[in-house]
């Protein structure tokens, strides 16, 4: 099984190379911490994107991508202006997978291109692709790019919430939404990078073993899965308890990303007229519950009417914590939806009901606090170096050992406590 | 003869290359049809963690290759529900004919396998297919389709959330017991045991009757005979309640159809205009008006029921012409099943009638079947009212209770559990939430 095919993408003058990394490089740093290693190797203004060696694997939760920049980057646009350390974003659902069957395990972007672009990434091979024409939201961007862009498995967008130079701007998988609460939207905005699309047509190999090894495992977690608990337990642990009623009445269904036997998200499916229209008729929407801290701040605010508003969040390319805090106090949903459209379009300016959003920046911002302390810390590190899911890996925690055994021949099981203190230390 | 028409004349056709096998089918197979196996997908246990498509990859190309898989998940947004796409092994295989090599076959296991010898890529199969399960390899453009791993389907064994399971349907269709037995009892009651029971029947004040016989009697006499409208109000109540159910459960003629259905085989159609299906009404009608001008009933005496209920069986008299009238309107089996019923009963029309007043319906979710490739309750309805156009189309269709034997073969045959009973008031179908 080889590991580590990387792909450097030079926006400004719209080359690529496709490359091998050095041998001691790849041995040494994997995942996230690979990600750090490029980030020096090529200067503060790279933004890097890359799986694990489990990313894609048939180790349980093995979906991680994590996008990875130094807050230069983005200083102008986003809200990584925060912090000086170098952020490092999950991009979970199908990201990674699709991202490694495309035959890249890394990602480095390089410069800013002249005019929006958008990348296609299969086969090994990164492509420059013409932009559709201009979408309002997210949802209809991807509906364009599925009409006239390469087949593509997944995609990676920025928002035009982002292009405004909206600081609370989010990185969007698909128009699902995602973790991202550290700006990479604004960090790919600056550099006129519209999405990066996924073909996966390919894939990896794997160890004969690892069917078996796979069915046993999952196995054991499903035993776990009851004590661990789905979303309603992550919502709880985040603090969002009293929250869960503003669920009432609508359909909830579990989702996972890939691979995952113990799903943490729910698809949510509830009725409602559109706020924008005066009579509007009521029909069926539906929103992933991915982003758990989003949510919860929503529902904080508004209740039974956080769906609508993460919905219109999502669909805006915002960040649902930030779109909470910028909401007035009082509001009714038509007032709410004009708010959040403002905010999107970066004016006019509002003024936060509270402090400006505090989110803490590191590892992406958006992941719900289920373990504390320093031992969870590094867990989360663990899961950005080998590519799982860190929500997994902490509610999960006795799975790490059995997830070792999934690593391909060529990455080294020592070097992973070394690349983890790397991520920690600088994340 | 010119020579080009000579080269024409003996050339080969696919047919001589690889001959169409014939589908067999033994009396034994019309009576107990074997259980072919097949994948069952939830759609409400799916999560859509793909784990499906990546170890059927494993097996199909070697590799964690999602798109080398013969099965697809559908993440659907707005709903939140996801969609297996995988081969369902169609009772009648749409991309068997389609296959201009015939590289795909539907084999004596039911499990239909393609070719690879044969395949050319051509994708004539996928486009053919409702379901588009034969996938296009993204790697090497290869047709790729489900074979059930042969038995022993990697994705079911893999699938965390129980959402898929490999099944040959169900072991005993208990539905079908209980009506076959309820059938025969009633038969051996009606006509073997109690001489003209089902015309009518006197236990001491209280009097049981043919409800087309008793309105007959009422146009032939001009009289109301209270005791004889006892029998009518009954089974206007059970058909308020159950529907049809004495068509589907109790009449000893429709038993005798059944058992026909069985053996011979349909052979010609019907007029269109008998499509409608009011020429029963007609006939109801026709049957009071004669009662009243010729001052008997005149239905009554070419009625199948009653001429079964009194014309065969030990204490049966024997009486000649009557005898035939079974036989040739069983004989009426080699257009459509239950063709009597559907078109031609008096009784049934007048059941019908009570039944506008249902209580109960059944409702088909289309979402919740496999639409397109199964269809087994349309086949199985014995009144053919299901519209199995509908069904492809993605639409639950309305089932008209009037026309409703009550048999509830649909619920039995369907492996989905997508057919289910309802109040009349109850809005909704299996699969459609409604919040």
């Amino acid at each position: 099984m080889s590991y580590m095919r990387m792909a450097v993408v030079h926006l400004d003058n719209r080359t690529v190379e496709v490359v091998t990394p050095d041998g001691d490089l790849a041995r040494e740093s994997v995942g996230a911490a690979f990600n750090l290693a490029l980030i020096e190797r090529y200067g503060a203004d790279s933004l890097v994107l890359g799986g694990g060696p489990l990313t894609g694997t048939l180790a349980p939760a093995s979906a991680l991508l994590v996008g990875s920049f130094a807050p230069g980057v983005a200083a102008q646009a986003a809200q990584s202006a925060q912090s000086t350390s170098i952020r490092h974003v999950p991009l979970l659902l199908t990201a990674g997978p699709d991202f490694r069957f495309s035959g890249i395990d890394h990602l480095v972007l390089l410069g800013a291109a002249e005019r929006p672009t958008l990348l296609h990434i299969d086969g090994g091979r990164v492509r420059f692709v013409e932009l559709p024409k201009q979408a309002s939201d997210l949802p209809s961007l991807e509906t364009s790019l599925r009409r006239s862009a390469p087949p593509f498995r997944s995609a990676i967008l920025t928002s035009p919430a982002a292009e405004a130079g909206v600081p609370f701007a989010a990185a969007s998988i698909g128009a699902k939404g995602s973790l991202d609460k550290a700006g990479l939207a604004g960090a790919m905005a600056v550099k006129n990078l519209k999405g990066i699309l996924l073909g996966g047509s390919g894939g990896i190999g794997f160890a004969a073993e690892d069917l078996r090894r796979s069915l046993e495992l999952v196995a054991k977690i499903k035993g776990q899965k009851k004590k661990a608990g789905g979303f309603t337990s992550v919502v709880e642990a985040a603090g969002g308890g009293d929250c869960l009623k503003a669920l009432k009445g609508a359909k909830l269904r579990d989702a996972a990303c890939f691979h995952c036997p113990a799903p943490c998200m729910v698809h949510a499916q509830f009725s409602g007229a559109d706020p924008r229209l005066p009579q509007g008729p009521k029909k069926q929407n539906g929103v992933l519950l991915m982003d758990h801290m989003g949510w919860i701040a929503l529902a904080k605010k508004r209740g039974g009417q956080s769906l609508p508003l993460l919905r219109e969040a999502l669909r805006l390319g915002l960040d649902p914590s930030a779109a909470a805090s910028f909401l007035p106090r009082e509001g009714t949903p038509s007032s709410d939806i004009e708010a959040l459209s403002a905010l999107a379009q970066g004016g006019p300016a509002l003024s936060p009901s509270t402090a400006s959003p505090t989110t803490d920046p590191s590892f992406g911002g958006g992941l719900p606090p289920i373990g504390t302390g320093e031992e969870a810390r590094r867990r989360t590190a663990l899961a950005f170096v080998l590519g799982v899911c860190p929500l997994f890996l902490q509610r999960f925690p006795q799975a790490v050992g059995d997830l070792l055994a999934f690593l391909p021949a060529d990455v080294s099981p020592a070097s992973l406590d070394l690349a983890a203190e790397r991520v920690l230390a600088q994340g | 003869m010119e020579p080009a028409n000579d080269i024409r004349d003996n050339e080969l056709g696919i047919d001589d290359l690889r001959p169409r096998r014939p589908q067999k089918r033994t009396l034994m197979d019309r009576f107990m049809p074997r259980r072919r196996p097949f994948i069952l997908f939830d759609p409400d246990r799916c999560t859509g963690c793909g784990t499906c498509e990546m170890v059927c990859a494993t097996k199909n190309a070697g590799q964690i290759a999602p798109a080398s898989a013969s099965v697809r998940v559908v993440r659907a947004d707005a709903r939140g529900r996801n969609l297996a796409v995988y081969c369902q092994h169609c009772r009648k295989p749409l991309c068997v004919e389609a296959c201009p090599t015939r590289a795909t076959t539907k084999d004596e296991d039911g499990i239909v396998r393609i070719d690879k010898l044969f395949c050319v890529s051509c994708g004539l199969c996928a486009a053919a297919c409702p379901e588009a399960a034969p996938l296009r390899d993204g790697r090497t453009a290869e047709i790729r389709k489900c074979d059930l791993c042969e038995g022993d389907p990697l994705c079911v064994r893999h699938c965390p959330n129980g959402a898929l399971v490999y099944t040959k349907g169900k072991a005993f269709r208990w539905i079908k017991g209980l009506r076959w037995t309820v059938q025969l009892l009633s038969f051996l009651l009606l006509v073997m045991v109690f001489l003209g029971t089902f015309c009518y029947f006197n236990a001491g004040s209280f009097g049981l009757s043919c409800p087309t016989g008793a309105l007959q009697n009422i146009f032939a006499t001009g009289r109301i005979v209270l005791a004889g409208l006892a029998g009518v109000l009954a089974i206007f109540l059970l058909t308020v309640l159950f529907s049809r159910f004495f068509c589907g459960w109790i009449c000893p003629f429709g038993f005798v159809l059944d058992l026909v259905d069985r053996i011979i085989p349909k052979k010609f159609g019907l007029p269109a205009f008998l499509k409608t299906r009011m020429a029963k009404y007609g006939i109801l009608g026709g049957a009071a008006a004669g009662s009243a001008a010729f001052g008997f009933q005149v239905f009554c005496t070419v009625c199948p029921i009653g001429t079964l209920c009194r014309s065969y069986g030990q204490q049966a008299m024997f009486r000649g012409a009557e005898m035939a009238i079974v036989p040739l309107l069983a004989g009426l089996e080699l257009t459509e099943r239950r063709s009597w019923c559907r078109y031609f009963c008096p009784v049934g029309a007048l059941l019908a009638l009570f039944a506008l007043l249902h209580l109960l319906k059944i409702v088909i979710g289309a979402k919740k079947c496999k639409k397109f490739s199964c269809i087994q309750c349309a086949e199985v309805c014995p009144m053919g009212i299901i519209d199995a156009d509908k069904l492809r189309e993605g639409l639950s269709p309305e089932i008209p209770m009037k026309e409703c034997i009550g048999c509830l073969r649909c619920l039995d045959r369907c492996p989905y559990g997508a057919a289910k009973i309802r109040f009349r008031w109850q809005k909704g179908v299996p699969g459609e939430v409604e919040l």
